[in-house]
């Protein structure tokens, strides 16, 4: 249960919840508010996933993974956008999954458990 | 011919010994062209010139018949004898009015005459007589006249031929400008053009009376009058229009084969024109055609435009049989080059005004499909930006809806604030589905709209006819071709709209009644069309049920087909209702054509 989520994006209400969501699910939780603070945040410390938007203000956040992925190519990235139409874009095929940005957070949820190896 | 009396001179004073100096005096005008005579104190001829005896001679000597000068007043019917005594005895000098006088073989004259003192040495020997004669000076004065008036015809009909730009009316105003009165004068007249392809002259128009008892009919409708040729041309066409007379419905069954070597012919080629009167021995007629026109005396003008004929006009006088001059033939020619150059001006204005037509039409069309573009552009992004919206939507929408869940499930079931809780959870994603929907919706337009074959889009909505197990019965035309029709659209939303559309038409239509699916390119547009056949007495209720779907306005029509109609207008399509050649009401969408 020590595993710890980056979570990238430039809402700050939503760093919010998944902080709040993903430390009651027992994780530890990392985040930045743009691309290049989680480009840096990554080196400075170990990181088992990452919540990664891919619309942000200062970096696209497909560029964002295609360096976290040259850095660290086991690193496990999910993509979570409020667009579905990245899916069709190839650079989104790193990324471990590609999900629709939803109020409901069970489906992220389930996914970075499953990911992570951790029981229900 | 002795142009000396006999008898003798005898002064007013009488002596007789003058004789002689005046018959020498006198004999100097024995030959010259003006008509010369002199007659004595008692009223006695006792000289003529030759010309006198010309006019006045009827075949035996003059002096024989015109002994004094009374013979001479009642020959001529002009007052001599008093003039002349008034001549000797005052020293006055006379002239009369202008007369006719039928002279030699019985030929007309208009002459007058001129009485003076025959003078020598202060004495009179009595009077000197002058026949003027004005007859050629009359004729020419006419026949100047007559050409001035021809000349002033052709101006006006040169005008009336330029005022007009329709062939058929040109047609008509160079004939009657050939036949009426005020015109040229022919009787009749006939135009033949070219027909290249045949090689033949074809017969178009005629005016004139095929017979003396026609002509006396349409002669009379004429009203009489010094008319200006515009009411002329009125009253002669009225009364073309009033009787197709037989001459026009003759030459309409008349060829003219250019291959045989006849007068027709020759006048084609040399480009001269041809008065038959005078040439009748040295050309070959096209004996046919003749006979039906039934004249063997006529005048033939080529019509040259630009140094090449293009037809003939054929004019005599079969009526009143006078005969053609070559002066009024070089008129008619005149006429001829002036309608020529009009026919040719007017088949270049009816191919500009079919080029002008189809240019229009052709615009128009283009216009339709730039407003169909900028319609497609417009729905494009009003979808893009509903795309924006919906995705800047999306953000918030999770983080209230995340926030409440998380909330609610800290809160005890039991307490109210969790039922809120609850609430705000489902109905966030209540709006999410929603949104979801718009997304999808608005996707398609701004990124789905891909190269599509009608003809397959066709095909796949008849498979979803036949699998709904829908009651309408589709035929394809088996006339349409197969080549491909290339439209850019959404392809379901499109085999949608067709089969909703379908359906619709259907329903309006009498039970069983067969629809016909017809498709084809129409100029830059590709088209469906759907026919159907039904008795004639639910045409109304079926065009009217139509109409009000095609209304956008309506609201009585159903959601689903103005949704299909918008659904066509979205992918750029425009839905309309037609009548075919046999009033038969169909339906069409049509959709900007892509390239290959």
């Amino acid at each position: 249960m020590n595993a710890t989520i980056m979570c990238v994006d430039d809402e700050l209400n939503l760093l919010r919840l998944y902080e709040q969501v993903l430390a009651e699910d027992g994780f530890r939780v990392v985040s930045a508010r743009s691309g290049t603070e989680a480009l840096e945040k990554i080196h400075a410390q170990q990181v088992d996933l990452v919540v990664l938007d891919i619309k942000m203000d200062d970096k696209d956040g497909l560029d964002v993974l295609r360096e976290m992925k040259m850095e660290n190519p086991d690193l496990p990235v999910i993509l979570h956008s409020a667009y579905s139409t990245y899916k069709a874009d190839f650079k989104s095929w790193l990324a471990v999954d590609y999900l629709v940005k939803s109020a409901d957070l069970t489906l992220l949820r389930a996914r970075i458990r499953e990911l992570l190896g951790v029981d229900d | 011919m002795c142009a000396y009396h006999s008898n003798p001179i005898e002064p007013s004073t009488g002596k007789s010994e003058r004789q002689t100096p005046m018959a020498s005096a006198l004999a100097q005008f024995d030959r010259i062209p003006v008509a010369i005579f002199a007659a004595d104190n008692d009223g006695g001829i006792f000289y003529t010139n030759d010309r006198f005896l010309q006019i006045v001679d009827h075949g035996s000597n003059a002096v024989d018949c015109c002994h004094r000068l009374a013979d001479l007043e009642n020959l001529v019917s002009t007052e001599l004898i008093r003039p002349a005594r008034q001549a000797i005895e005052q020293r006055t000098t006379f002239e009369s009015g202008q007369f006719i006088f039928v002279g030699a073989g019985s030929r007309y004259y208009l002459l007058s005459i001129s009485l003076s003192p025959l003078m020598l040495d202060d004495t009179c020997y009595g009077v000197f007589g002058i026949l003027q004669d004005f007859t050629e000076t009359a004729d020419a004065s006419e026949s100047l006249r007559r050409r001035i008036k021809e000349l002033n015809t052709i101006e006006e009909i040169s005008q009336a031929l330029h005022s007009t730009m329709k062939t058929d009316d040109i047609l008509r105003i160079i004939l009657t400008g050939a036949t009426c009165k005020e015109g040229l004068g022919f009787n009749r007249a006939f135009l033949f053009l070219l027909n290249e392809g045949e090689n033949c002259l074809e017969g178009k128009m005629a005016i004139g009376p095929s017979n003396a008892e026609e002509a006396g009919r349409i002669w009379g409708e004429i009203p009489p009058g010094n008319r200006t040729l515009s009411e002329v041309l009125a009253a002669y066409l009225q009364n073309v229009a009033n009787h197709d007379i037989e001459v026009n419905r003759i030459v309409r069954s008349l060829k003219i084969d250019l291959n045989a070597l006849t007068v027709f012919r020759q006048v084609m080629e040399s480009g001269h024109w041809c008065n038959i009167d005078s040439l009748c021995e040295t050309v070959v007629h096209d004996t046919g055609v003749l006979q039906a026109l039934n004249t063997h005396r006529f005048a033939v003008v080529p019509l040259l435009s630009r140094g090449k004929s293009i037809g003939v006009i054929l004019a005599d006088n079969l009526i009143t049989g006078k005969q053609t001059e070559n002066n009024t033939v070089h008129l008619l020619q005149i006429l001829a080059d002036h309608a020529a150059s009009a026919i040719e001006n007017a088949g270049l204005f009816e191919e500009i005004e079919v080029k002008a037509a189809s240019l229009e039409k052709a615009n128009l069309k283009l216009e339709q499909v730039q407003k169909q573009i900028a319609a497609i552009e417009k729905s494009s992004l009003m979808a893009e930006i509903t795309y924006k919206i919906a995705h800047e939507l999306r953000n918030p929408i999770t983080i209230i809806g995340g926030f409440a869940a998380l909330l609610n499930r800290n809160l005890n079931p039991a307490d109210k604030l969790s039922e809120y809780g609850r609430i705000i959870v489902e109905e966030t994603l209540r709006v999410e589905k929603a949104l979801a929907e718009v997304l999808n919706f608005s996707k398609s337009f701004a990124l789905d709209r891909v190269r599509c074959d009608l003809w397959e889009i066709v095909a796949a909505t008849v498979d979803v006819l036949e699998q709904t197990h829908s009651p309408v019965t589709i035929e394809l035309d088996p006339n349409d071709g197969k080549s491909p029709l290339y439209i850019r659209v959404n392809r379901d939303q499109t085999v949608q709209s067709l089969h909703d559309i379908i359906e619709a038409v259907g329903s309006c239509l009498p039970d069983s009644t067969p629809m016909r699916l017809r498709l084809g390119n129409y100029e830059a547009a590709q088209r469906i069309e759907l026919h159907w056949q039904i008795e004639p007495e639910a045409h109304e209720r079926v065009t009217s049920l139509l109409t009000e779907m095609l209304d956008t306005r309506a609201t009585g029509s159903s959601l689903r087909l103005t949704l299909a109609f918008e659904t066509v207008r979205y992918n750029g399509g425009e839905p309309g209702l037609a009548a075919s050649a046999a009033q038969d009401k169909y339906l069409f969408i049509e959709y900007p054509a892509m390239e290959e």
